[in-house]
């Protein structure tokens, strides 16, 4: 089975920096970007859904913030189970609760040190890509 | 001898001519013999016969024993009458006072014809024993109240004293002139007055003696003297002095306060108001008795003030209440009235004392700060609100660039691998290193906005529970060092747990750290009482720093040691302090360059003495 991530992430540098820590990994086969909140929405729920095996979410988002992205997430019966991995800069506790209460799977603040951050990607990628048994989606039962 | 005795009957005396002999020779007057008696004579003795009379008549004499040695005598000496009054028993018992007279008629050796006249005195007996009662009475009465009566004659001269004259240096010498038996000033006052006590009947005055004062009455008395009372009025006059200076004293208290004092009697009305009062509300003491008052109060506080008063009376229990009083210039002024039940000493609720200060300005004051406080806690809020947004966007958008410098260095170090030279590598990771360190600020700068705005949940929480988890961290990073460390068994504070985890993190922290060139390094954490103070401490002995530098030893980002010997942000300090500070404490630290440092630091509230520490 083909494995996508769902990259949720506007900075660039952010994106290039997390192609780079799971490629090294060889952990995805593909990695698909969206630089905002709407656009990750459009992959999701599109014409032709992307069915991610992972969401990685940033919160701080133009257009639609990342809580907003997950609630309708968790909202939509089709995503409702997905596993989502909030990524963000912030360690902010209202946002590390908001986001366990939307029904974030993971929460995992960005280090600045980027040998950690490929550390995290590893780790990351090793549970929710090779481990993790993904609930069977409505279309496929 | 005739002589009709029945014409005696006419004038009221009863005459018996009487035969009496032997009175020497037997000395009685067994031998008498009634010759004749007037019917009044018969009846006085109630006889019915002149027989029954002559049976009983010289017993009956006989009882009268004064009269042998008279009779006795007028034979001795032929005298003419003899007078006496006697008693003696008629024959029915009755006791008969009797004013005798005996006229001899003839002497005849130890014989004698005697006319008998007898006037019954009963009555005037009668009379004069009661009127020695009165008098026995009067003398009593006289003597049982406290006052001084002299009784003077028309004469002038005393005829009678009463009371305690000794205190008043009266001579009782009855029959003498008062001038000679009082003091000479008192004599001279009451005998000016005499004549006017004859114009008024009663005459009243007062007049001091000695030291003390007297309220004199002067009565006419029948016998055209006077009776004088004197009733020393000292005492009295002293109490109503005490009375009208209290009084004086009150008022003058009472006008001078800088208050408007009321006071009001049993029946709820108002009966005082003071000067205060009045030059505030403009009005006349008149106006304002009874419930004048309330006519100044405002109409729309006037019932709940009558309410609060008239509860508070009924309970007789003090009162506070703010309303609206018309002032003199017509403006409503607000007053803080505090009524207090009046009880006189022996317990008696005698009305109420009240007392108004015009709160006005203070109320104004009051809503002013009100207002401000609540347009500064708008504001405060607002100011909160935005930190909180700064510091949010400075942990997202100032780390960003931070991870990008990070790790784009490290990808041009993987990527040229071997193409770069040892000085390029070394910049390249001197460039990751210094990302990282200002990554590191960033988090600790969050830190300390954090713990300056985080809810205080105080509770009691120990400090030594959480110094031995710290420590347990400290040595699991670092299993090879051997750092003595001295916690209490219990170590009890009051705060918030999760900031006083952070000022044990910080404090012992850097005991840690700064041990670590020290050969046998000891960390102690305890508490003491310092001038009834309970200060907790942290103690190092590692390298300390010269006190001249400690100054701003607190400050964010002020360090004492260079970064290369002792890595570190300088934010850890400056954190234990807003967090002790935010709990109402106070932290100090006392050290010396190469001995050491020790921390301290209180907490108010009122932590128990425990057990085990010092």
């Amino acid at each position: 089975m083909r494995k996508v991530i769902l990259l949720v992430e506007d900075n660039d540098d952010d994106v290039a920096l997390t192609h780079r820590a799971f490629e090294k990994h060889r952990l995805a086969n593909e990695i698909v970007v969206a630089t905002d909140g709407q656009q990750a929405l459009d992959f999701l729920f599109g014409e032709e859904p992307l069915g991610p095996t992972v969401v990685l979410l940033d919160l701080n988002l133009p257009k639609l913030s990342g809580l907003d992205v997950l609630r309708r997430i968790r909202g939509d019966k089709r995503t409702e189970l997905l596993p989502v991995v909030v990524l963000t800069s912030s360690d902010h506790d209202r946002d590390v609760i908001e986001s366990y209460r939307l029904g974030a799977n993971s929460f995992v603040r960005k280090p600045v040190d980027f040998l950690e951050f490929v550390e995290a990607a590893r780790q990351l990628g090793l549970y929710w890509l090779m481990l993790n048994e993904p609930p069977k989606r409505r279309s496929d039962v | 001898m005739t002589l009709d005795l029945d014409v005696f009957d006419r004038v009221g005396a009863a005459v018996a001519v009487l035969d009496i002999t032997g009175v020497r020779a037997h000395g009685d007057l067994r031998a008498l013999r009634v010759e004749r008696a007037n019917a009044r004579c018969l009846a006085l003795h109630e006889a019915r016969t002149l027989a029954e009379l002559q049976a009983e008549l010289p017993e009956a004499l006989a009882d009268a024993a004064t009269l042998v040695p008279h009779l006795q005598d007028g034979l001795r000496g032929g005298e003419r009458a003899i007078e006496l009054d006697t008693t003696l028993r008629s024959l029915r018992g009755t006791t008969l006072h009797l004013a005798l007279v005996l006229s001899p008629l003839e002497w005849l050796g130890d014989r004698a014809i005697v006319v008998l006249t007898a006037h019954d005195r009963s009555r005037a007996v009668q009379l004069a024993a009661e009127l020695d009662q009165a008098n026995e009475r009067r003398h009593v009465l006289l003597e049982g109240i406290p006052d001084v009566v002299v009784e003077v004659g028309a004469d002038g001269n005393c005829l009678s004293f009463a009371g305690p004259i000794d205190r008043m240096q009266i001579k009782p010498r009855i029959g003498t002139h008062v001038r000679d038996v009082m003091p000479p000033q008192l004599g001279e006052v009451v005998l000016a007055h005499i004549d006017l006590v004859k114009a008024h009947v009663v005459h009243a005055f007062e007049l001091a003696h000695g030291e003390r004062w007297y309220e004199a009455r002067m009565v006419a008395a029948p016998h055209g003297g006077t009776f004088t009372v004197l009733r020393d009025t000292t005492e009295r006059r002293r109490a109503a002095q005490q009375l009208q200076e209290s009084e004086l004293r009150f008022r003058i208290m009472a006008d001078g306060a800088p208050v408007l004092l009321w006071m009001s009697g049993t029946d709820g009305l108002c009966h005082f108001f003071n000067k205060g009062w009045l030059e505030f509300t403009g009005r006349t003491i008149e106006q304002e008795y009874g419930n004048g008052w309330a006519e100044g109060v405002y109409a729309e506080d006037f019932q709940r003030c009558m309410t609060t008063y008239l509860e508070a009376f009924v309970a007789r229990v003090a009162f506070r209440m703010e309303y609206r009083l018309r002032r003199h210039d017509g403006q409503y002024r607000w007053v803080l009235d505090t009524g207090t039940p009046r009880i006189t000493p022996d317990g008696v609720f005698a009305g109420y004392i009240g007392s108004c200060i015009d709160i006005t300005e203070l109320k104004a004051l009051h809503e002013e700060l009100d207002q401000r406080v609540q347009s500064r806690t708008v504001e405060l809020t607002a100011a909160v609100a935005e930190l909180e947004a700064f510091c949010y966007s400075i942990s997202h958008d100032l780390r960003a660039p931070l991870r990008g410098i990070d790790g784009f260095s490290q990808a041009v170090l993987e990527d040229c691998e071997g193409k770069l030279d040892g000085r390029s590598v070394d910049h390249l990771k001197r460039v990751r290193a210094a990302a990282q360190r200002m990554g590191r600020l960033i988090d600790d700068l969050l830190k300390l906005s954090r713990f300056a705005r985080a809810e205080i949940h105080v509770r009691e929480v120990d400090l030594a529970a959480l110094a031995q988890m710290i420590v347990k961290e400290l040595q699991d990073l670092e299993p090879e060092r051997q750092v003595r460390v001295v916690i209490p068994d219990t170590l009890v504070a009051h705060g918030d747990a999760t900031l006083l985890r952070a000022v044990l993190e910080n404090l012992i922290g850097n005991a840690w750290k700064f041990t670590r060139k020290t050969e046998v390094p000891v960390i102690e954490i305890g508490a003491e009482t310092a001038g009834g103070k309970r200060a907790y401490f942290v103690r190092d002995n590692g390298v300390g720093f010269n006190m001249e530098h400690a100054g701003a030893l607190f400050a964010p980002f002020q360090r004492l040691h260079h970064e290369r010997d002792f890595p570190g942000t300088g934010i850890g300090l400056a954190s234990t302090q807003r967090i002790i500070l935010r709990h109402g404490g106070r932290i100090w630290v006392d050290a010396s360059e190469g001995a050491g440092a020790c921390f301290r630091w209180t907490l108010p509230g009122r932590p128990r003495p425990e057990r085990g520490d010092t």
